[in-house]
C-alpha cells in the first residue's frame, strides 16, 4: 500500500497553501486519508508536473474505495467468512446477540457485516479510528486471514 | 434461511432482492449460482422424461452398476437411492475419506460434540489436515474461535488457542496461535512423537522436540479440546490411530472430534448406509481401495473411489457428485455415466444421460444432517419457475433429486 513519503515525493513541494494544508506533506496526509483530492492543489497540474501527476493518479487508484476511516476491502481477496464481522468489538458492543456470539448481525449498528460473500462497511462514526480520538485498533486486520482489510 | 454450501449449514442467512447476506462466498455462490444444465442424452437435449427413461433402461441393463456421491444431497433423496441401489443390487459410494471417521463417531468409539458447545466451552481447538477458512469460511467466526460463548466470555484473545497442524501454512494458520508444519507423508510421525511427549517422554523424531512437548503441554491444560479433523488427517493415518489419540487425550483433559468434510450431507448418508457404502457393493470396492492404501502403506478403509474399482463396474450413476473434477482419469472409463445435478460439471460434459435436478436448500426443501450430527430443516429460499422471483425469475422449475430417484425406481 502507498505511503505519506511515496506521496510527498511526487508532490511539488512548494509549501504554497493553495490546498489550504500548512505544507505539502500535510497535503500528503490528506489525499491518503482521503480527506482531499489532487485537484485541490493547482501546481501539481502544471505541464513541468505532468509526469508526476500521472504517477499520483495511479498511486491513489486503490484508495479511492477508502473509508472515512480508511478502510479498504479487498473484495477479490475476501472469502466472506466474517472473521472481523465477529471480532471487532464495536459489533459486539452494538449486537452481543448477534455477531458477538457468531451469528449473523441481527441490528443495524455493526460496522462490518457479509453482503454476497464479501465483508462491506457501515456506520464507520462508530469504529475505533473515526474522529480526532481514533485509536488504531486492529482487530479487523489481524482477524482476516487473506489480509483483505487495509487501513490507509 | 439455511446455506447448503459446505457442511456448516448456516442457518442465518438472509436473501432478498438478488442479494445474499451473511453467507461466505462459498455458500453467496452456492445460492446464486445459475449455472444450470438442460437434460441430456447422449450430449443431446432432450426433454427430462426422454432422459429419465434413458437412465432407467441403463440402470435396469447394468450388471454392476455403482452410485457415486449423496453427500449434496438431501435426506430424503438419500433413501429413495437406497432404495433404488438396493432394488437394483448396486453399491453406494460416497467418495470421502470421512466415512471412517464418521462410522466411529456414531459407534461412540471417539467423542465428539455439537459445534454449539465447541462454541460455548471449547478453549483448545486443533485443525489437523484441514483449512476451514477455505473450506469451510463461516466455521471459525461462527463457532471454533470468535464468538463469545457461555463459559469463554472473552472470545479468541483470551479464552481460546487455535492451533493448526497441516503440510503447508494455509489461511486458517495464519490466524491460529500455534502452527506446526507436517512433512509430506509423515503425519503419523508427528501422531506417534505427539503420543510419546504425552507420556512426558522426549520423542526422537524428524519434528523439533521442544515443539512436540509444547503441543502436548498445551494439549494436557486445555478443558475442553476439539479436533477438526479434515482429510489431510484421515487420509494419512490408520483409523486406529486417531482413536488411539482421543483415548490418550482423554485420559489428561475432555477431548472431541469432528469431522471437516465439504459436501453438505454427507453425515447423513455415511451415517445411515455405512455398511453399504463398503460392502454391499458389488464391484467389491471396499477390497479396491483397501487394496490401494495397502499398496501406499497405509490400510485406512475409505470409501474414496479408485480407477479400478470404477472400471469394474457397467453403470455409474452420480448424484451430486462431480466425479471427472475428482479423478479426471475417469472422463475415459468404458461404464456409461448418469449424471444427477443441479448445475454444469466437468462429468456432466461427458456423461452419457444427464438429468438436472433442484438444489437442496435453494429450489428445494428438505431435511440434511450437519457435520456434528444435528438435523437441519432446510427451507426453499426460492422456487424456480416463479415469475419475477428475484434471483430466480424466470429459470424453468427443476425437478427434485428424489422425484427422479422415485421415477428411476418405478422405471426399473
Amino acid at each position: 500500500m502507498v505511503s505519506i513519503m511515496e506521496i510527498y515525493q511526487l508532490l511539488p513541494k512548494l509549501n504554497c497553501k493553495e490546498c489550504e494544508k500548512p505544507t505539502c506533506m500535510a497535503f500528503a496526509n490528506s489525499l491518503l486519508t482521503g480527506e482531499s483530492v489532487l485537484e485541490d492543489c493547482p501546481p501539481l497540474y502544471r505541464s513541468e508536473y505532468e509526469s508526476q501527476l500521472e504517477q499520483l493518479t495511479t498511486m491513489l487508484a486503490p484508495v479511492k474505495g477508502a473509508t472515512e476511516t480508511g478502510l479498504i476491502v479487498h473484495d477479490e481477496l475476501c472469502f466472506g467468512c466474517g472473521n472481523c464481522v465477529v471480532a471487532c468489538p464495536v459489533n459486539v458492543a452494538n449486537d452481543p446477540h448477534g455477531a458477538a456470539v457468531g451469528l449473523a448481525p441481527s441490528n443495524d449498528k455493526v460496522i462490518l457485516a457479509v453482503v454476497n460473500g464479501v465483508v462491506t462497511a457501515a456506520n464507520v462514526s462508530e469504529c475505533r479510528r473515526f474522529g480526532p480520538n481514533r485509536i488504531l485498533c486492529d482487530v479487523c486486520i489481524v482477524t482476516c486471514p487473506s489480509n483483505a482489510i487495509e487501513f490507509v | 434461511m439455511t446455506c447448503t454450501g459446505c457442511a456448516l449449514l448456516c442457518e442465518d442467512i438472509d436473501v432478498h432482492d438478488g442479494e445474499v447476506r451473511h453467507a461466505c462466498r462459498i455458500g453467496a455462490a452456492h445460492i446464486l449460482n445459475r449455472q444450470q444444465i438442460d437434460p441430456m442424452v447422449n450430449h443431446e437435449v432432450v426433454s427430462i422424461d426422454d432422459a429419465i427413461r434413458r437412465a432407467a433402461a441403463l440402470l435396469a441393463d447394468a450388471e454392476r452398476p455403482m452410485f457415486l456421491g449423496f453427500g449434496n444431497s438431501v435426506t430424503e433423496t438419500q433413501a429413495a437411492g437406497v432404495r433404488l441401489a438396493e432394488k437394483i443390487g448396486a453399491g453406494i459410494d460416497t467418495c470421502s475419506t470421512h466415512t471412517g471417521l464418521i462410522d466411529d463417531i456414531v459407534h461412540s468409539w471417539v467423542r465428539t460434540c455439537t459445534l454449539p458447545e465447541v462454541r460455548d466451552y471449547a478453549d483448545v481447538i486443533l485443525f489437523w489436515g484441514a483449512d476451514p477458512m477455505n473450506t469451510h469460511p463461516r466455521l471459525l467466526s461462527g463457532y471454533a474461535y470468535y464468538p463469545r460463548g457461555k463459559n469463554r466470555q472473552h472470545g479468541w484473545e483470551e479464552d481460546r488457542t487455535a492451533i493448526a497442524i497441516d503440510v503447508r501454512r494455509s489461511h486458517t494458520a495464519s490466524i491460529c496461535k500455534g502452527v506446526y508444519e507436517i512433512v509430506p507423508g509423515r503425519n503419523i510421525e508427528f501422531m506417534d512423537a505427539l503420543m510419546l511427549a504425552l507420556r512426558n517422554k522426549v520423542p526422537k523424531t524428524v519434528y523439533d522436540s521442544k515443539q512436540i512437548l509444547k503441543l502436548a503441554s498445551t494439549l494436557k491444560k486445555a478443558e475442553f479440546g476439539v479436533i477438526f479433523a479434515g482429510p489431510g488427517l484421515v487420509e494419512s493415518v490408520p483409523r486406529g490411530a486417531i482413536i488411539r489419540l482421543m483415548d490418550k487425550l482423554n485420559e489428561f483433559s475432555d477431548f472431541r472430534i469432528l469431522p471437516l468434510y465439504s459436501p453438505y450431507n454427507l453425515r447423513s448418508i455415511a451415517a445411515v448406509k455405512p455398511a453399504a457404502t463398503v460392502t454391499t457393493t458389488t464391484t467389491d470396492t471396499a477390497t479396491d481401495t483397501t487394496a490401494a492404501r495397502e499398496h501406499q502403506g497405509d490400510c485406512t478403509p475409505t470409501s474414496k473411489p479408485t480407477l479400478a474399482s470404477l472400471r469394474e463396474a457397467d453403470c455409474l450413476l452420480c448424484v451430486g457428485f462431480d466425479l471427472v473434477s475428482s479423478l479426471p482419469q475417469a472422463h475415459d472409463i468404458d461404464a456409461s455415466i448418469i449424471v444427477i445435478d443441479p448445475n454444469k460439471t466437468l462429468t456432466a460434459v461427458c456423461a452419457d444421460v444427464v438429468i438436472p435436478c433442484a438444489a437442496g436448500g435453494v429450489d428445494l426443501a428438505g431435511t440434511a444432517v450437519r457435520m456434528d450430527g444435528v438435523e437441519i430443516d432446510l427451507p426453499c429460499i426460492m422456487e424456480t419457475g416463479q415469475a419475477g422471483a428475484g434471483i430466480w425469475a424466470g429459470t424453468p422449475a427443476r425437478m427434485s433429486d428424489a422425484s427422479i430417484m422415485k421415477r428411476l425406481l418405478e422405471a426399473v
